[in-house]
């Protein structure tokens, strides 16, 4: 099983299971999703989080990753896009630090010559462990199920560093929920690609 | 609030560390670390226990430390193969197969058209029906050639080599 696959069918068992558990918890409690308004009001979200990389990451590191971050969320359509549902609409800009195993594998940076016209490769690169900087931007769709619990989902672009190259993911997309201890504070469950996270949002 | 909280997210926590257990596509030490099936491919190891298995590609190669390295390569054009102390290396059925090993180590040639190995002392080298093969001793060295069109062995500062029973040596055989 390649890793694209084996990561796509561990991120859809992780969500199907996840959509139950937050469907599950959220049924208990008083709805507002049909409440347009009736959430915690905010200007920005700070959002401080734990990350883990469980994926292979673009560029030269391999699963898996550890790092931390934040994320800004900046709440831009309070109405959001569904005018009878509680939902609302942010753009999100992160700043994540990971450190990701090395593929121990890549080209061979010098060669030397051996006996017998030999050619032998003393030096490989990408067998470091490589720091990732993650910068991504999303759009942030909320929807505020109850007075504990919010759901989000984020599609958006990820800009990465990684020894010294920059590159771009053009689409990545994250889902996550809240459980909201008050109108200000929440713990915040993230995944998606390239990484997962846990972390405090602080609405602002 | 803590029952609500221990309801929703613990479980979802549960469930994020069951679906991502620790998982790895091996090259880590003491792990299999293996290119394949393609056109070049060289493999790393941090630390000196890898086991480095490349096949079925044009070029691949191994670069490992001190510390018993393993490293296999058949079914290719060329293998190419760097280690420290106390490496095994198995080269068999490529067009040539090339090496620079440390103290200790152990190197097999087989079924090849040209071995070419330098290696250190103490180290113990097998070419099998290869049409040419050479080795450079760093110090004292077996090397056992069977069905070897070629067999040249070289010593330490250019030394001669002495001839065993089947194949040659630098100190005894």
């Amino acid at each position: 099983m390649g890793a694209a696959e084996r990561a796509s069918r561990r991120l859809a068992t992780l969500a199907i299971g996840l959509a139950a558990v937050f469907a599950a918890s959220a049924a208990t409690a008083q709805s507002t999703i049909k409440r347009p308004g009736a959430r915690p009001s905010y200007a920005v979200e700070l959002e401080p989080h734990a990350l883990i990389g469980p994926f292979d990451p673009p560029g030269p590191g391999d699963e898996a990753g550890f790092g931390l971050g934040m994320r800004a969320t900046f709440d831009l359509v309070p109405d959001g896009f569904i005018r009878p549902i509680n939902d609302s609409v942010g753009i999100g800009v992160g700043l994540d630090v990971l450190g990701y195993d090395g593929q121990r594998r890549g080209d061979c940076e010098r060669f030397v010559s051996g006996p017998n016209g030999t050619l032998i490769c003393t030096e490989v690169s990408g067998t470091g462990d490589p720091i990732y900087v993650l910068l991504p931007v999303v759009m942030q769709w909320n929807f505020w199920l109850t007075r504990n619990w919010s759901v989000f989902g984020e599609p958006g672009l990820l800009f990465h560093v990684a020894e010294g190259d920059f590159g771009v993911s053009p689409l990545v997309l994250y889902a996550g929920g809240r459980f909201h201890f008050s109108n200000e504070v929440a713990l915040t469950l993230r995944i998606g690609y390239p990484t997962f996270s846990l972390g405090v949002s602080f609405l602002l | 609030m803590l029952g609500k909280f221990a309801r929703g997210v613990l479980p979802a926590l549960f469930l994020v560390l069951t679906v991502f257990g620790c998982e790895s596509d091996g090259c880590e030490e003491g792990e299999l670390c293996e290119c394949r099936d393609g056109q070049e491919c060289y493999l790393g190891c941090d630390g000196g226990d890898c086991d480095q298995y490349c096949h079925h590609m044009q070029r691949c190669g191994g670069v490992c430390e001190d510390g018993g390295c393993s490293f296999r390569c058949h079914d290719m054009n060329h293998c190419s193969s760097a280690c420290g102390n106390a490496c095994v290396i198995d080269c068999h059925n490529v067009n040539s197969c090339g090496g620079l090993c440390g103290a200790g180590c152990q190197y097999q040639c087989r079924s090849t058209d040209r071995c070419g190995v330098e290696v250190g002392p103490g180290s113990e080298v097998l070419c099998e029906s290869v049409a040419s093969c050479e080795v450079v001793c760093r110090g004292s060295c077996r090397v056992t050639c069977r069905d070897v069109a070629r067999c040249d062995v070289t010593c330490e500062g250019g030394g001669d080599s002495i001839a065993c029973a089947d194949g040659r040596a630098c100190g005894s055989c």
